[in-house]
């Protein structure tokens, strides 16, 4: 005698039972995975660091596993995503002097003319009245293009989308800055909003 | 008239393996994909052929699996007493959910590209078992769990045999989005060709292989449950050794990955082999029956 057929009755109410068992366990169970996957997704992505630079006087939690980059007087400091494509989703903090009769308003128009000095294509399309925390505050937003340095590379241009804030901290402007490709640029967006959260200066 | 007589009786005619042997065939098919794979690799090397981007190389590097599949399995199969049906419809059944269901959720739920990469090594088994991992290996299952089985499940090695082939469906999905969206070179494309399809082959054989358990043998009632886990986490882990693989100081070396996989295909089928020759020979023993082999 051999066993060709499959000796299982499938008809018989208690295998029934426990193959009904099985299938409904393994769909609970791929729920219920990536349930858990999508938590720990979401704890890996809001992740954030502690940043403090008592010097400047700026403190604030940035984004985990970002490169931090600190180089004053040109800006305190300047955290970048580098897994982003096909630009580093960056926010960057920096101060500048200002007079005494100055308001946010007015660093915004310097800003709006060193733009297109500081960046190629740089365009603005909006200026905003808004505020940080209890502080009066200017919302800029442009574009720019960002080409690669490296010829080499041989990298199609990208269209990078920004934020300035500016807020006024006695005869400084502390000028709040994010910058994405385009396409990210609503999708990263709540990284530079968290950020605006915890940042003290 | 003189009467012979043999000194020895007649041996009965050995009974032939009704079945297809899975593990020849799928052994044969993916050494054919080695084979191929690695003569890319060294035509590109050697300056035979450039190793830029070739949308009609890849592709057909990328279908390659199919044609074997179809060649070395289907064909065999008309050939044998007890052919399994439906083989075919599994393979596309499988590319249309992949492509339908599987690609999307991954791209726009997961997200892994924005999450994954600067994951600690823990965090990416986790992380990518308990998403990506997870969905993959319940559309393999499901592919077959609602189709073939039970019915077409008569010895444990149709698990592998219908689990494999939901496989080579998914794993082409994602080579053919991979070569015809990401333009790799050819040597890269080879090696993610490859990649993806041992180790959804090997993969989804675990879970064959707990489908054909739960078919033939006697479970528990979180068999399949465990099945699903322990695929997903081997997905985890293949994805985190993998990052270390390739990485090499400061450059890559994606030929480590491709090492990586090959091994880790043939342990996963290995282990599978002795398990499930292990659990038909304790059968035979208990029904009493003469196994075929």
């Amino acid at each position: 005698m051999s066993y060709l057929e499959n000796p299982k009755d499938f008809a018989d109410s208690r295998i029934a039972r426990l193959v009904n068992l099985n299938t409904g366990l393994a769909i609970i169970i791929t729920v219920v995975v990536i349930g858990l996957g999508m938590i720990l997704r979401g704890s890996i992505l809001n992740a954030t660091t502690p940043f403090k630079d008592e010097e400047n006087g700026i403190r604030g939690q940035i984004p985990a596993n970002w490169l931090l980059d600190a180089n004053p007087p040109s800006y305190v400091f300047r955290a970048e995503n580098p897994n982003a494509r096909p630009f580093k989703t960056l926010i960057q903090a920096s101060l500048q002097t200002v007079g005494p009769d100055a308001n946010p308003r007015s660093v915004v128009d310097l800003l709006v003319v060193q733009g297109p000095n500081r960046l190629p294509g740089y365009d603005v399309q909006s200026i905003l009245q808004t505020s940080l925390g209890e502080d009066e505050a200017v919302e800029i937003q442009y574009s720019f293009i960002q080409s690669d340095p490296n010829p080499f590379l041989q990298s199609v241009p990208v269209v990078v989308q920004g934020i300035d804030l500016v807020v006024l901290r006695g005869n400084q402007a502390v000028i709040l800055t994010y910058r994405d490709a385009v396409d990210n640029f609503e999708r990263n967006r709540p990284y530079f909003e968290r950020f605006l959260q915890t940042v003290e200066y | 008239m003189r009467d012979f007589q043999l000194l020895a009786p007649a041996e009965a005619g050995e009974e032939p393996f009704p079945y297809r042997r899975v593990w020849r065939t799928l052994i044969l098919e993916l050494a054919v994909l080695g084979g191929a794979v690695i003569f890319v690799i060294m035509a590109t090397r050697l300056g035979l052929v450039a190793d830029t981007y070739s949308r009609t190389l890849s592709s057909g590097l990328a279908l390659l699996p199919i044609v074997v599949f179809l060649f070395f399995s289907v064909r065999r199969e008309r050939r044998v007493l007890e052919p399994r049906q439906g083989l075919i419809a599994i393979l596309f059944l499988s590319m249309v959910i992949a492509n339908g269901l599987a690609v999307p959720v991954i791209n726009e739920v997961f997200t892994p590209e924005r999450w994954l990469p600067g994951a600690g090594f823990f965090n990416r088994i986790l992380g990518y078992a308990f998403t990506i991992g997870i969905l993959s290996e319940f559309i393999k299952y499901a592919v077959v769990r609602y189709t073939m089985w039970p019915s077409r499940f008569r010895i444990r090695l149709d698990g592998i045999a219908y689990s494999t082939a939901a496989a080579l469906g998914f794993a082409t999905v994602l080579n053919l989005r991979l070569v015809l969206y990401d333009e790799l070179t050819l040597s890269s494309a080879a090696i993610n060709i490859l990649t993806n399809v041992y180790i959804h082959i090997a993969i989804a054989a675990v879970m064959g292989y707990f489908l054909g358990e739960l078919a033939i043998g006697n479970p528990s009632a979180m068999w399949l449950p465990i099945g699903l886990f322990v695929a997903a986490m081997l997905s985890g882990i293949h994805f985190a050794f993998r990052g270390i693989a390739i990485a090499s100081g400061l450059g890559s070396r994606a030929i480590g990955g491709l090492f990586l996989v090959i091994g880790l295909t043939a342990a996963i089928l290995g282990v599978l082999s002795f398990i499930i020759e292990s659990a038909d020979a304790r059968m035979a023993d208990k029904l009493g029956v003469r196994r075929i082999r």
